[in-house]
Formats: structure tokens, sequence, C-alpha cells
């Protein structure tokens, strides 16, 4: 580009001058052979004009010597052809003399187109007439043709001196340019060395290379920042990748783990790129190519119809998850989720099916075993309430809903407080929450009341529920209605009272022990007669307060019927 | 024939008289030359050297010829005994010689004192002056028939 540069420098001064050399080559010849024509013809003109006054003088004053001088000087011209004297006599002319010697018609044809003629009158006492002289033009033209020569000579070396001189200059402009090129080029593969700064001159293209030499160094700085912001990078990359690689083990772990891989399915042709899971599952050897039709065949025949539907109508743009139900080979059913996304291939000319899939045959198994607990759930005929963290209740079963007599609209989203009223034990509120704060089971009896306002036993039995990362996620309370066994506890205890009122009132001392023999209950005749107060019989045996002999033959049968009595009580 | 022979005779009697005239004539000019290798010259050669067939003497000097010019008695005697016209003839040869370039053109001088001055002082002349001019012996010519 810069030699173009300096071509583009040189070349149109160069044509210009050329152009200027050509035109005074071919136009100052021109004007100088007018001129040396113009002067020629006067020269001749003055020469015949002194010739004839030579020959007037030689004939009036007898003197030839400068006609003789002058004929030299007209005969020792280089264009000389001849010089003559024509004399008129009446109306013709004749060719007195000549030189050199012609022929008379030669010389008075005065019509040549090889001459110039010149002629001027001269007149004296025995003759008059005029002096022809002629000149040849081919002489003159090779006179001509040397003296233009050395301008042409001249010309042709202030030319090409110019040329040179042109080029030279045009050299010294680019050549700093050249090196600034060359410096530039050096800097775009990131050479900085060898900057020539003290090189350039104080002119523009010194400012330039300053300013490239500013360039560079900002460029230096930059590249320094650039490697170190690039090793930074790269440590973080590799950092990166690093996690990257133990991200994609891990996600592959985890995919193993989760029986979880990637497959693609090409509608058009029919073909699969399937993961090993499958071939596993399928027990099928790797290397068998598995085609779309053929794996249909694996697919259990409730699910036969959507997964060929899948497969032979696809949506393109769809997203999709199902889940299907396979044979294996050694018939060992097993379930697959597969998600995925149907469109075009990059070329737009297949229709590709590509996602995940899942063996989800263990989940399958425990939904399988959660619809039957859920069954047995629905139809126990004990409560069994489900809440979220919260407290706040997900599900109920029937015997729920049949017990408290609320709709399950009314009861999903509230919390089981919703069914304590005011005779509700505060405590055993307490108990509970006190429990389920600290993530315990809780097993207690708890007052409730229905919708209708009917009061209820339950008891109550709530276990808090944890994932796998012993976080919790909610609770199950399963409740049995008590409130027949609960009535009849109160009741007995009620004459239970009644009882212990009457032996109270006794005069007889009357007691209760335990099978040990440790004092349970006694009546006031009893403490009034030994003489101790309800402090002193706290974890007392019958036997401190009998000797041996006495125990075995008074105290023993009654204790005996006593304690029968307690049994049957309870 | 009678006017031939008549024409014939007429022009015999008129170059017999013009030869009569030309001796006659020359007896009163005398040729005086300095340094031309010789004292006597035949007619012929003289005639010859005046009319500038000669350019240098046996002695290789350069022929200069001195003539009296058109304002000198002699001239036309001159003309007549030498070149055969007048003067003015004498002059239109001279002037056909030197124009041609074949002779160098002769010294005119209007008297002959001049006309010996300048062959006693260039060597190689040859001058024509009227017989009874004073003139140094040493200088004449002598002319042989």
């Amino acid at each position: 580009m810069l030699r173009g540069l300096s071509i583009q420098i040189w070349l149109p001064f160069t044509v210009l001058f050329l152009i200027i050399t050509i035109a005074f080559n071919l136009y100052y010849p021109k004007k100088q052979e007018d001129f040396y024509i113009k002067n020629k013809n006067n020269e001749l003109k003055e020469l015949a004009k002194t010739v004839g006054l030579g020959v007037e003088l030689s004939l009036s004053e007898d003197n030839f010597q400068g006609l003789k001088k002058t004929l030299d000087f007209a005969s020792g011209r280089k264009d000389f052809e001849f010089i003559a004297i024509v004399v008129r006599e009446g109306l013709t002319e004749r060719v007195f003399t000549s030189y050199p010697i012609l022929p008379e018609k030669e010389i008075l044809t005065k019509k040549s187109e090889k001459y110039i003629y010149q002629r001027s009158k001269f007149s004296s006492n025995e003759f008059h007439g005029y002096i022809l002289i002629a000149a040849s033009k081919r002489k003159m033209s090779e006179e001509l043709s040397a003296l233009n020569r050395p301008i042409y000579f001249s010309t042709l070396i202030i030319f090409f001196l110019t040329f040179i001189s042109y080029v030279a200059i045009a050299r010294r402009i680019t050549r700093p340019l050249n090196q600034l090129v060359k410096i530039t080029e050096d800097m775009r593969v990131e050479n900085f060395n060898n900057f020539p700064l003290h090189q350039f001159t104080r002119d523009e293209i010194g400012k330039l290379g300053q300013s490239i030499y500013d360039l560079q160094q900002k460029l230096i700085e930059q590249r320094n920042q650039n490697k170190e912001l690039y090793d930074g990078l790269e440590h973080e990359i590799k950092l990166r990748t690093k996690e990257l690689e133990q991200a994609t083990d891990d996600l592959i772990e985890s995919q193993r783990a989760a029986s979880l891989a990637n497959y693609t399915m090409n509608v058009n042709s029919g073909t699969g790129k399937f993961p090993e899971l499958l071939f596993k599952l399928l027990e099928i050897d790797q290397s068998e190519s598995l085609s779309l039709e053929t794996l249909k065949t694996f697919v259990h025949k409730d699910d036969y119809l959507s997964f060929s539907s899948l497969i032979d109508h696809p949506s393109e743009g769809s997203n999709f998850k199902n889940e299907f139900c396979l044979i294996s080979t050694s018939g060992n059913s097993f379930w697959l989720s597969i998600s995925g996304l149907i469109k075009r291939d990059v070329h737009s000319t297949n229709l590709m099916i590509s996602g995940l899939l899942q063996d989800i045959t263990e989940r399958k198994s425990y939904e399988n075993e959660i619809k039957k607990l859920s069954l047995v759930a629905q139809n126990t005929s004990n409560c069994v309430i489900i809440t979220d963290a919260y407290r706040k209740i997900i599900w109920v079963n029937e015997s729920t809903l049949k017990i408290t007599g609320y709709s399950r609209d009314e009861i999903i989203g509230n919390t089981p407080k919703m069914f304590q009223c005011e005779k509700t034990n505060p405590k055993t509120i307490d108990f509970i929450r006190e429990k389920l704060d600290e993530n315990e089971r809780v097993n207690c009896e708890v007052l409730n009341r229905s919708k209708d306002g009917r009061d209820y036993w339950l008891d109550l039995n709530i276990v808090p529920l944890f994932n796998e990362s012993d976080d919790l996620y909610g609770y199950i309370a399963v409740e049995t209605d008590i409130t027949p066994i609960k009535e009849a506890s109160l009741e007995l205890e009620e004459r239970e009272k009644q009882l212990r009122d009457i032996l109270d009132n006794s005069s007889e001392m009357i007691h209760t022990l335990d099978k040990k023999g440790n004092l349970l209950w006694v009546n006031q005749s009893w403490k009034d007669n030994l003489g101790v107060s309800d402090s002193d019989l706290h974890n007392r045996n019958i036997s401190e307060f009998f000797d041996h002999k006495t125990k075995l033959e008074f105290t023993w049968p009654i204790l005996r019927r006593l304690l029968m009595q307690n049994e049957n009580l309870t | 024939m009678k006017i031939r022979s008549l024409l014939f005779i007429s022009l015999l009697t008129l170059l017999s008289q013009s030869t009569i005239a030309q001796n006659g004539d020359m007896n009163n000019l005398v040729i005086i030359g300095n340094n031309i290798g010789t004292v006597s010259l035949k007619k012929t050669t003289l005639i010859n050297v005046l009319k500038g067939r000669l350019d240098s003497w046996n002695n290789n000097v350069t022929v200069k010829i001195v003539l009296p010019s058109q304002k000198n008695e002699s001239a036309a005697l001159t003309a007549k005994v030498f070149y055969g016209t007048t003067v003015k003839g004498m002059q239109k040869f001279w002037l056909s010689l030197v124009f041609q370039g074949r002779a160098n053109p002769p010294i005119f001088l209007d008297t002959d004192e001049e006309i010996i001055i300048f062959v006693q002082k260039n060597p190689g002349s040859i001058g024509v002056i009227h017989e009874g001019v004073d003139y140094p012996k040493s200088l004449k010519i002598n002319i042989i028939n």
C-alpha cells in the first residue's frame, strides 16, 4: 500500500512533467524552426543586400574586396546553395553570373521546394538587376536539428533528473510511513520491540510516529492488563471447569442414582440415541440397534397407544411428560418417566424428540403402596389428618368428616384448633404444642367439639413427618374416638368416689393396698385409731403398722378381700 | 556567296585592325612587378595573369594584380589592351570572376604613383602604369611577344 503511496506521489508529477517536456519538445523546436527560418530569411535578405551593395561598390568604386569578403561569407554558410546576379534587360531576366556556376534555368526557377530564396535589387550605370541568394532547406533542417539536439538531450536529462528527484522525494516521504506500517504490523502480531522513535522528524509524520508510539505504550499496558486478566480468567476457567466437571460427574452420578438419562429420537428416520440405562432396563445388549418401532414393542399394552401416539403423531414445538410401563425381554415390568421437547433439528428437516427418561419403577412401587395405605386411611374408622409444617390441614379422611361434622372444604386450610372448645383442657393443648415444637410424637387424650356442638373424646397420636434431609414437612394425626370409653371411665370414677365417701364415714378401719402391701388409701377411722395423718402414710407399707403375727392373723384376709375387690373395680 | 565573302573579308579586316591597335597601345603601357620570379613575361602569359588565371608565380609568391581604376587615365587603355573591352567591360569581367570565386580581385588604384608604391610594397604584385611615368626600373617587366 505504501509502495502505492510512493507511486501516487511521484507518478502524477512525473506524468505531468513528462507531458510538459513532450509539449515543450514539440512546441519549442517548432517555434525554434519558425524563428530560425525567419532569421535565415532575414539573414539571406541582408546578405543579398550586402552582396548587392558589394556589386554596386565594385562597379562604382572598383573595389572588389568587399564583394569578395561578402561572397566568401555567403558561400561559407552551411545552408548556402547558390548566389547569382540576375540582370534585367527590358522585360527579360538573365543570369549574369552565379556561384557556384549553375544552369540559368535552375537559378531562375526560384520555386524549388528545396530552397529558400531571397533577393535584393542593385543598380549601376551599366546594368541593374538583383542578387538572388538561395539556401538549402535540407541543410537548414540539418542545422536546425543540430541546434535542437542539445535541447532534446537537455530536456531528456532534466526529465530523468526530475523523475529521480520525484522518486527520491516520494521515497523520503514514504520511508517513515513504511516504518510506521512495519511497526503497526508488528504491533498487530504483538511485537512491540525496536520502535525507532528517534528517527522521526518534527513534522506531521513524526507526530504520527509519536502518536503510534503512545498507542503502542497503551497497548503494552493493555496487553499486560489483559495478560493478568487472561491469567485470572484462565485460572477461573480452570476452576470453573473443574467445578463443572465435578458438577457433571455429580450430575451423572445423580442421574445414575436417580436412574435418569438423556435420549434423542428422530421421528422421521425412526431411529434414536438411547442411554445405557434403557438398554439395561430392557435387558438387551447396547450394541444392538434400537429403533422406535422396536422400542414400541417393549411398551406395556395399556400404555402402547399413548406411546405410539407420541412417536407417530408428535406435536411439533410441544413439551410432554408421560409415564410408561415397559416389559423387558425377560418379562420384568418397569416404569419410565419420559419427558422432552418435540422440535425440528438444526437443518429443519427432521422432527426430533429429545429429553430425559427416568426409571421410576421404585417410585411407582411406593406410589402403589401409598395408594394402598391411602385406601386404608380413607376407609379406617379413625380420624386421619395430615397437616403441613405450619400445621395447616391439607388432607383428612372420611371418618374425620363424619366425627367432626365439617365438610372437607371447611377443614382444608384450617388448623386442628378449629375442633377444640372451651372444655378442652388448656394443659393438654400446651402439652401438644410443646411436644410438636420439639418435633416429638404426641400421644394424649383430648376433648373436641363437633360442628353440631357435640363433645367427643379422641385418643390422639401425632407423628411429625420428615423428608430425606430430616426437614419437617408436616404432621399426620391418627385419632380414635374414645368418647364411650371416656364416659364409662368417668362414671366409674364417680361411683368410686361415692364408695370412698361411704368407707370414710365407716367406724371400721379400712384401707387399700397395692400388691406389695403399700398403703394406697385409709379411711378416717383408720387414721384416728392409729393416730397418724396423711403425711405419715405416704409411701408406707401396711407391715410397718402391724407386727407379723397380727398381719397374718387379722390383716391378711382383709387385705386379700380388699385386693380382690379392687381388682374387680379396675 | 558574295555577301558571305564580303562579310568574311570585313571581319578579317576588323580583327587585323584590332591587333594592330592592341600592339600599338601596348607601347603606351608599362608592366611593373615585384618579386614575381622573372623580369620578362610572354604577352599571353601576361594576359593570363591579368585575367586572373594564375594564382601564384613560379617562386610560389601569390599573384597580386594592380590595375588603374576607372578614374585613372590608363584604365581605358588597359581595358582595351589586356581585356579587349572597355573599363566597364573589364569591371564586369572581374565582377564575374570574383563572383564565381575563380580569382582574387585585382587592386584598382586611382593613380600610377599609387600603383607603383603598391607594387613596391607588395611582393608578387604586378601592375600596369602609363608610359612616361617615373618608376623604379627594377620593377619593369619586359613583355615578350
